[in-house]
């Protein structure tokens, strides 16, 4: 198992009630402040960590997917079409928008798992151009480029969830359960399998775990948590077109995923947590936004080679030898 | 008592200063593009607020109601994308508390920010060439300059008749707005007797166009039409073309940008290029706009800033004659109801009631030019019956 998951599960235990706290007081930030704005920021992490969530199960494997995008896109499309078209409610259109990305990932992904590495990498990148041109393809499915506007809201049970301070508590609550999914899957007997593939294939072949089975498993969990993540964006904006699940939104995703730690069963939260916002402080500084975005996330990882969630860890380590 | 003399004629001094003084601030959003191939676009736009804000800044703030308000302009970055421009449209209504939004640049961000500033009765300002953008059912939008759906079709008439155009070739970007500009286009060439022959969809950042015009050359276009690039893509298309040895006409029907394709492309490749134009160098008012915008901000000014300018000038013209700041629906109707605005540009007036179904589309006249030179020298002046 790498060296990050490591130190999470083990030397950090008495620190662990204390991160929990935080994160608590982080959470209540928006309900402190009561602004609107932050409720949507708030928001837009809960959407973010979910489908970096997702990522990261795939990347427990040890495979980088570039089309995670495309399967939040996936999930988006198929919720806003069995909504408007089939009059479904919302809260079905969000499972459904999981259960099909998940499918068309298990699909494709015993075929595209052979890959590893670079290869992987590439292969993915051009499935999420590939899935970004066909929907352009289909403008009465997707609206083309001029996408879909007046997407229903999330309601649950007939009921609207019309404000922000509404909203938040249902991300809160599907965040938790994505993030309750990751830890019963990497606490589990699942999460060893997944770390066996990931640190030595052919030793974890050898030991007989069925690694293509279990990357696909792990590809297809990801894949539909995207799926959920990319159908609660889209009844939460309101408007998606097939740019917004653009390549660019795989590699923030990724960027989060890498900052927030690779391997860390926090990382996706930690990462969704610092990037999403970031971009907000610096938005006013229009002439040095990106290059201030990009100096940070240099320094991020540089200095922190297990990403934000590996920053206890190293100070614990400096602490102990000073 | 001397003492207590002295304070109350203080006191009464400081109280009339205060009322004749009641200076707020008024915070209006600029939701605008500044990175990226749309940048000059949206730097036009976010400017054009800035010096409109600046007159009235100048002559002791805006007096709306009794009260005296400093402009202030909070400008963001949408990046052209509809996300980004969704958190910025948050971050304006609900964190800056603005009621006035410049912006936005495109079509798909105008769009997806709408639900928010419909709702909030939020006045918005867009460029979107989208027909979506304006609507019955949108009240608080407007869109101060022309689209290719108002300017098309007479100047194509023109250009077909004169210059002798049978098909012309065509690159879009590949989003709504290059969609609905091909499409405006498409049936303007149609009706105008030539035919839209070759087309070709691009991704907003590509910059290798010999591709795309290689293959539309050798359908034997007689044109070339750049209605719908940035101006920094259409100047990098005219060059290419003309690199690869295409001598028929250039043509732009929309969209002023002729300073910044004459910087990308060069002079000499832009010699002969028909261009849509706003302004009539005749008028005074718009050429000392350029000026001050070029003495201003060191760059050459974008052909939709002017129109910008004066739907500012006519959103404070509208909340003066409202007498509030605070109630969008009052001020909305009063511009609304702003007729006959005499604005840099010419006389001002809102449309598009019968194509849009809402008249809060701004009507002015408009010029076909000729580059000679690299500048542009006005062949035929236009409305939207016709050019001569």
């Amino acid at each position: 198992m790498s060296s990050a998951v490591t130190h999470g599960a083990s030397g950090l235990r008495p620190m662990a009630l204390v991160w929990a706290l935080a994160l608590v007081a982080v959470a209540l930030i928006p309900w402190i402040t009561g602004s609107t704005f932050h409720f949507h920021i708030a928001i837009m992490v809960c959407i973010a960590a979910m489908a970096t969530g997702g990522l990261a199960v795939t990347a427990w494997v040890g495979q980088l997917s570039l089309a995670h995008a495309a399967f939040a896109g996936i999930g988006a499309y198929t919720s806003v079409l069995l909504v408007t078209r089939l009059d479904l409610p919302v809260l079905l259109g969000l499972p459904a928008g999981a259960l099909v990305a998940g499918a068309v990932a298990f699909v494709i992904g015993a075929p595209l798992l052979r890959l590893r590495g670079v290869y992987f990498v590439l292969i993915t990148f051009a499935l999420n151009e590939l899935f970004r041109l066909i929907m352009l393809e289909v403008p009465e499915y997707s609206g083309g480029s001029s996408g879909i506007a007046g997407i229903p809201k999330l309601s649950i049970f007939g009921l609207t969830l019309s404000s922000y301070e509404a909203v938040y508590p249902f991300a809160l609550v599907c965040l938790a359960l994505v993030m309750g999914l990751l830890v019963l899957i990497r606490k589990g007997q699942l999460g060893r399998r997944f770390g066996a593939v990931e640190e030595n294939l052919a030793l974890a072949e050898a030991s007989g775990i069925p690694t293509a089975r279990t990357q696909t498993l792990a590809f297809t969990i990801g894949s539909a948590i995207a799926g959920f993540a990319g159908a609660f964006l889209a009844h939460y904006v309101g408007f998606i077109s097939p740019e917004t699940f653009g390549f660019q939104l795989s590699v923030s995703y990724v960027i989060m995923l890498v900052t927030g730690g690779r391997l860390a069963l926090w990382g996706p939260l930690v990462g969704a947590l610092f990037l999403t916002p970031l971009p907000e402080f610096l938005r006013g500084a229009v002439e040095y936004q990106h290059i201030i975005y990009g100096v940070v996330l240099i320094a991020v990882l540089r200095f922190l080679p297990q990403g934000l969630a590996g920053l206890p860890a190293q100070l614990s380590r400096k602490g102990g030898r000073a | 008592m001397k003492r207590t003399t002295i304070l109350a004629a203080a006191s009464a001094l400081a109280m009339v200063a205060t009322g004749a003084m009641a200076q707020e601030t008024l915070k209006i959003g600029a939701l605008v593009t500044m990175s990226g191939a749309g940048a000059s676009w949206g730097n036009g736009m976010k400017r054009a607020a800035e010096l409109a804000a600046e007159d009235v800044n100048a002559a002791g703030g805006l007096e709306v109601g009794g009260t005296s308000y400093q402009v202030e302009i909070i400008a963001y970055d949408d990046s052209y994308k509809a996300n980004e421009a969704v958190t910025a449209a948050n971050r304006l209504v609900f964190e800056d508390k603005v009621k006035y939004i410049i912006g936005t640049v495109g079509s798909a961000p105008i769009l997806a920010i709408q639900p928010i500033t419909e709702e909030n009765g939020v006045i918005t300002m867009t460029l979107g060439f989208t027909a979506q953008a304006l609507g019955a059912d949108k009240q608080y939008t407007f869109r101060p300059n022309p689209t290719t759906a108002e300017v098309a079709q007479p100047q194509i008439d023109w250009i077909v008749r004169t210059q002798d155009v049978k098909t012309v070739g065509a690159l879009f970007p590949k989003d709504e707005t290059g969609e609905a500009i091909a499409k405006d286009l498409a049936s303007a060439y149609e009706q105008a007797g030539a035919t839209l022959a070759a087309t070709e969809f691009f991704e907003r950042d590509r910059v290798d166009f010999i591709p795309l015009l290689t293959r539309i050359i050798a359908q034997g276009v007689d044109a070339i039409e750049l209605d719908g690039n940035s101006p920094v893509t259409a100047g990098q298309i005219v060059q290419q073309a003309r690199d690869l040895g295409f001598e028929g006409v250039i043509i732009r029907t929309g969209g002023p940008a002729t300073q910044e394709i004459v910087n990308v492309a060069g002079e000499a490749a832009t010699e002969g290029m028909f261009v849509h134009s706003a302004f009539d160098p005749g008028l005074a008012s718009a050429k000392a706009y350029e000026e001050r915008y070029v003495e201003t901000y060191n760059e050459p000014m974008n052909g939709f800033s002017p129109f910008f300018y004066d739907g500012t000038k006519m959103l404070f013209q509208a909340m003066q004659d409202a007498g509030t700041v605070e109630d969008t629906e009052a001020v909305k109707t009063a511009y609304e109801n702003i007729s006959d605005y005499d604005g840099i540009l010419g006389t001002m007036n809102w449309t598009g009631g019968e194509r849009y179904g809402i008249a809060h589309q701004l009507d002015s006249p408009f010029y076909i030019a000729r580059v000679t030179g690299g500048q542009e020298e006005i062949v035929a002046r236009c409305t939207s019956a016709g050019c001569e």
